[in-house]
């Protein structure tokens, strides 16, 4: 798509509804006839409405949109599949981003080792430089400068120490929660995984108000779109979905069902390349559900 | 319109009924499209106004051959346009659209949020990511952020701009399939 800036402020001002009628004359005839410049009005039109829900559009071109471009139906429709998508995209980057930063206790540790070792070598100093002071009493101020300053330093790894002990604690935190308020992540295991006793079974515990999104980790199975499929423990079908395709190891399936009665339940996984059989299955075991 | 009209205006499209469906779609689309682009606020019925102006007076006419009968629709749309915004003022539009979308879930809203979540899922992890990056921040943070995440991806920003537009694109016809109960049981 090449259009130049200056014709996509005019594409712009003609969405908005403050070109000159002369001009927008011209420009209409476009729409019949080329479509790269129909292209061009899709880009133009989409970004406005980013503005908009951003609130980067300036007072008049925010009135302009309120007052003639969001009137057509499907233009509110896609302000309302942006709103969407921003806060999904939001709320899907939170949850990512966690796993991310608890998963990394050596680094952790290595941080703590290098501030406990900080702090030793510091004490080690800090006494041997009061050894030094009380034989020779010399160059005392020199001295005593030397000591504060190790002392601040002492007190800056002290402070770093309990500011990363919080955001540990908040993390862990964060993770036993393992969810949003609008949903809740539960993580199947393998059934070649699991011991062979009802009590092994995962239990996911519903919560009224909130979706369920399994995480369905994919072992060593092919990286390629399933067919996921919800059943009761006498393989009556529940809910299903076609084709999800795999976010790294593992299938993120948001589950639409929320009849959940206590009982044991599995998920069991097609190949939708050609494989009509089940490749895998999943147990789990339903609690009775929270009271709301 | 009457079948026996709308029978004459697709043979007048083609020949072959198929592709004149698929002509009188296409034809029906740019004109809600153009309405669309123009700000009116009944772009389908304007659509169905344009096209209903065109039989009376291709029969007039004897239904003669044209290469580019969009030409023809074209005309009437700017008529029947002009007319339209003779007549609909510029003013506020509904308050509630203006207003960002209530947090309380609704079984509605827990469907379309479960809908999109799988349309991103079935994204490539490329694109996943990429949509993920351009959506992260508002106001002057997008443009720092968005000029590095081009560099990171070695694209220019109208590059990352139009990949961004084709993502959206996807996601939002998956999201009107998946709404509409062709991908949910």
């Amino acid at each position: 798509m090449n259009s130049s800036f200056s014709e996509e402020t005019t594409v712009r001002k003609f969405l908005l509804g403050t070109l000159p009628p002369q001009d927008c004359e011209e420009l209409e005839e476009k729409l019949f006839a080329n479509e790269e410049f129909v292209r061009l009005i899709d880009l133009v039109e989409d970004e406005i409405i980013d503005e908009y829900v951003d609130g980067s559009l300036s007072p008049e071109d925010r009135k302009a949109v309120e007052s003639y471009f969001l009137r057509p139906p499907n233009r509110q429709q896609k302000l309302k599949f942006a709103r969407m998508l921003r806060s999904q995209l939001r709320e899907n980057a939170k949850f990512q981003v966690m796993p991310a930063r608890t998963s990394s206790p050596p680094r952790r540790a290595w941080f703590y080792w290098t501030a406990a070792g900080a702090v030793a070598a510091m004490l080690v100093a800090t006494a041997s430089l009061t050894i030094y002071t009380a034989k020779l009493r010399r160059d005392v101020e020199t001295e005593s400068a030397r000591n504060r300053k190790d002392q601040d330093n002492l007190a800056q790894e002290q402070a770093l120490n309990a500011t990363l002990r919080k955001e540990a604690d908040a993390l862990r935190s964060q993770i036993n929660t393992s969810g949003s308020a609008q949903s809740s992540y539960f993580t199947l295991v393998p059934s070649s995984v699991l011991a062979m006793g009802p009590n092994d079974l995962p239990v996911f515990s519903p919560h009224p108000g909130k979706m369920l999104r399994l995480k369905i980790p994919l072992s060593d199975m092919p990286r390629q779109p399933y067919q996921v499929s919800l059943q009761a423990a006498n393989h009556k079908e529940l809910w299903s979905r076609p084709s999800v395709k795999p976010a790294g190891n593992e299938l993120i399936v948001p589950v639409q069902y929320n009849k959940w009665q206590k009982g044991d339940y599995l998920v069991v996984l097609t190949g939708t390349l050609g494989n009509p059989n089940p490749m895998a299955t999943y147990y789990f075991a339903v609690s009775n559900p929270c009271q709301p | 319109m009457i079948p026996e009209e709308f029978d004459k205006l697709l043979f007048w499209l083609s020949p072959d009924r198929e592709t004149a469906g698929k002509k009188y779609e296409e034809i029906r689309r740019q004109l809600i499209r153009y309405f669309t682009c123009w700000g009116c606020s009944r772009p389908e019925d304007l659509a169905d106004i344009t096209i209903d102006r065109v039989v009376p007076w291709m029969e007039s006419r004897g239904w003669e051959p044209s290469t580019e009968p969009i030409r023809v629709f074209f005309g009437f749309a700017r008529n029947v346009r002009r007319e339209t915004n003779r007549k609909e003022e510029p003013g506020p539009i509904d308050s509630g659209i203006a207003q960002p979308v209530s947090t309380n879930a609704t079984p509605e809203k827990e469907q379309d949020f479960a809908c999109l979540e799988a349309c991103i899922a079935s994204l490539s992890a490329t694109e996943a990511d990429l949509i993920r990056h351009y959506y992260q921040y508002d106001q002057a943070d997008k443009i720092k952020k968005r000029r590095e995440l081009a560099k990171n991806l070695g694209i220019g920003m109208n590059a990352l701009r139009i990949q961004a537009w084709k993502i959206r694109g996807s996601l939002r016809s998956c999201l009107d399939e998946c709404v509409a109960g062709k991908h949910v049981n």
